[in-house]
């Protein structure tokens, strides 16, 4: 069941393996096998998966299916190594997560776990499949002060104060860390105050629900409000990480959704296109079932989809380059954000060098050659897109590549 | 001779739980984090639900084929290493929890304690952690607690 779609690399072997791990277990794939035996393949293996975050979830799945059997004497040890490490950071950080829970609920806070503190209970089998950087609770904003007392007795150290108020004005979470190592993003709400598309964390707070956790409960996100968190985070990392598709495979099996609400969530939050990119890319990828009436919703105009196709978001993902040109980053977000707000948001692009502060000693004529200078990095790059979608036209037959946006591809769940 | 210790985890700093066999605890105000395996991941399960070190020894000895002089000798030297790391302390309040002591079944082969510290907590807690080169693994093959500080 090799996908088409997968070009032979060491990236698209992780996917691949991810892939038949959850929707055919019971199949093999000798390339995959032939590049874990070699060590120079293995090193790959293990390096692109953990930058991805889904190197407990590839092992694990190998594992599983039985792949490993007939490997040659050490290797399967060498092969399932890193998961002894992963292991053990797995369980440090649901200990931290429960103390720290704790320690919130003696002031009778009880937040909302987000990402990988949840995933990990509610998504996956195995902790060690989702991997944690930091603990991520949402409260509402008035219980702020009273948590962060909290969690500052628990032994968390803030920002200092001039710090906490540019954050609270300019941001939606306050970092906290502690002398173990560990960080907690306490939130109040779901992104950045100037971006174009944006989640209602009163909402999510309201729809929240309450599983089991340790000695305790936690809540955490709606199924809905997950999935839509979820596909807010591929803007954060360019549509570059496959872990972010995983989890919301992994959270769409675990618990079916209800996609209209997703939809109306999408809407309101101008994050039609997000969502709709992302569900697509799952269903690409890894094949996550999505209603094609859920995709035919949130198709973009014909414009849109041309860009978006032409930014070749799965290319991207699977190309295992390493970080993201500037200018693609930018017109990426300029093609994901709702036609009523894109005028805007390419205003916010253009001035963005100016806003974050990049050339304090700027003047009113620096701020103009900043924002042209922009402004032609980012036209330059759309004359290339449009050259190299061109040649890829010329080139290839019409059916040799599926289209990006194909409303018919979902299938009901 | 009866030693009726009762002690308690340093809640403050502390938080601990046993998974297979082998009681993880990391103590926050240092950073570091222990690994206890063999017959310590028991006597830490019974030490934290507040039975007396004789009675927690007597349950051990209970439970694995070893005699009562060498797992009270074992606990003994488990509990100096614990308040040394201020993992516990003494509490003579304390108020023993209700509850099972150990699984109930035949005696088992025993396993001497294992304490292992490791002070890399902030290395291991990064999204990509130290993994050494995959014809090196240390410490998937040394027992030996090399990566303790």
């Amino acid at each position: 069941m090799r996908s088409p779609l997968l070009p032979p690399n060491t990236p698209a072997a992780v996917a691949l393996a991810i892939r038949l791990s959850l929707r055919d277990p019971g199949s093999k794939d000798e390339a995959v096998l032939r590049l874990l035996e070699d060590q120079a393949g293995r090193r790959e293996f293990h390096d692109w998966a953990m930058t991805q975050g889904v190197l407990g979830l590839a092992l694990n799945s190998l594992q599983r299916m039985g792949w490993l059997e007939g490997a040659g004497p050490g290797v399967v040890e060498k092969i399932l190594a890193p998961l002894k490490i992963l292991r053990q950071q797995a369980r440090l950080w649901n200990l931290e997560r429960d103390r720290v829970l704790a320690l919130l609920r003696r002031v009778n806070i009880a937040p909302v776990v987000l990402k990988g503190g949840a995933l990990r209970e509610v998504a996956y089998r195995d902790p060690v499949e989702r991997p944690v950087g930091d603990l991520d609770l949402l409260v509402e904003k008035g219980e702020m002060p009273q948590a962060l007392q909290a969690l500052e007795e628990g032994g968390y150290t803030p920002p200092d104060p001039e710090a906490i108020r540019s954050f609270v004005t300019g941001h939606f979470h306050l970092p906290l860390t502690n002398r173990g190592g560990f960080e907690v993003e306490l939130h109040w709400g779901l992104g950045q105050p100037s971006a174009p598309w944006q989640l209602d964390p009163a909402g999510m707070l309201t729809r929240a629900v309450s599983i089991p956790s340790g000695r305790g409960e936690m809540r955490v996100p709606a199924v809905e409000d997950m999935v839509v968190h979820l596909c807010s985070q591929n803007t954060e990392d360019d549509f570059r990480k496959l872990r972010r598709l995983v989890d919301i495979d992994r959270v769409t099996a675990v618990q079916p959704p209800d996609w209209d609400l997703i939809v109306s969530l999408s809407r309101a939050g101008g994050m039609e296109i997000i969502v709709g990119l992302s569900l697509q890319l799952a269903h690409r990828l890894l094949g996550t079932p999505i209603p094609p009436g859920t995709v035919r919703e949130l198709v973009p105009s014909r414009m849109t989809r041309l860009h978006l196709s032409l930014l070749q978001p799965e290319a991207g993902l699977l190309s295992g380059a390493g970080q993201t040109m500037d200018a693609r980053s930018k017109a990426l977000s300029l093609w994901l954000t709702v036609q009523e707000h894109r005028m805007r948001h390419l205003r916010n692009i253009l001035c963005h060098e100016e806003q974050m502060g990049l050339h304090p000693s700027s003047g009113p004529d620096h701020k103009w050659l900043s924002a042209m200078g922009m402004a032609i990095r980012l036209g330059a790059f759309h004359g290339l897109l449009w050259a190299r979608g061109l040649l890829r036209r010329v080139g290839d037959s019409p059916q040799s590549t599926p289209r990006l946006w194909d409303h018919r591809a979902g299938t009901e769940s | 001779m009866t030693d009726a210790r009762r002690f308690r985890v340093n809640m403050g700093d502390v938080a601990a739980k046993v998974i297979d066999g082998e009681a993880i605890v990391m103590n926050i105000s240092n950073g570091a984090y222990y690994s206890i395996t063999g017959a310590g991941a028991a006597a830490w399960e019974l030490l934290e639900s507040g039975r007396t070190v004789t009675e927690a020894a007597g349950l051990l000895a209970e439970r694995y084929e070893a005699p009562l002089e060498i797992v009270m000798a074992d606990l003994e030297t488990l509990l100096v290493t614990l308040i040394e790391e201020g993992l516990m302390t003494e509490a003579a309040d304390r108020v023993p929890e209700s509850g099972p002591g150990l699984p109930a079944g035949p005696r088992v082969a025993y396993e001497a304690t294992v304490f292992q510290k490791f002070t890399d907590m902030a290395d291991m807690l990064a999204l990509d952690p130290p993994m050494p080169g995959f014809d090196e693994t240390p410490w998937a093959t040394d027992n030996s607690g090399s990566r303790t500080g």
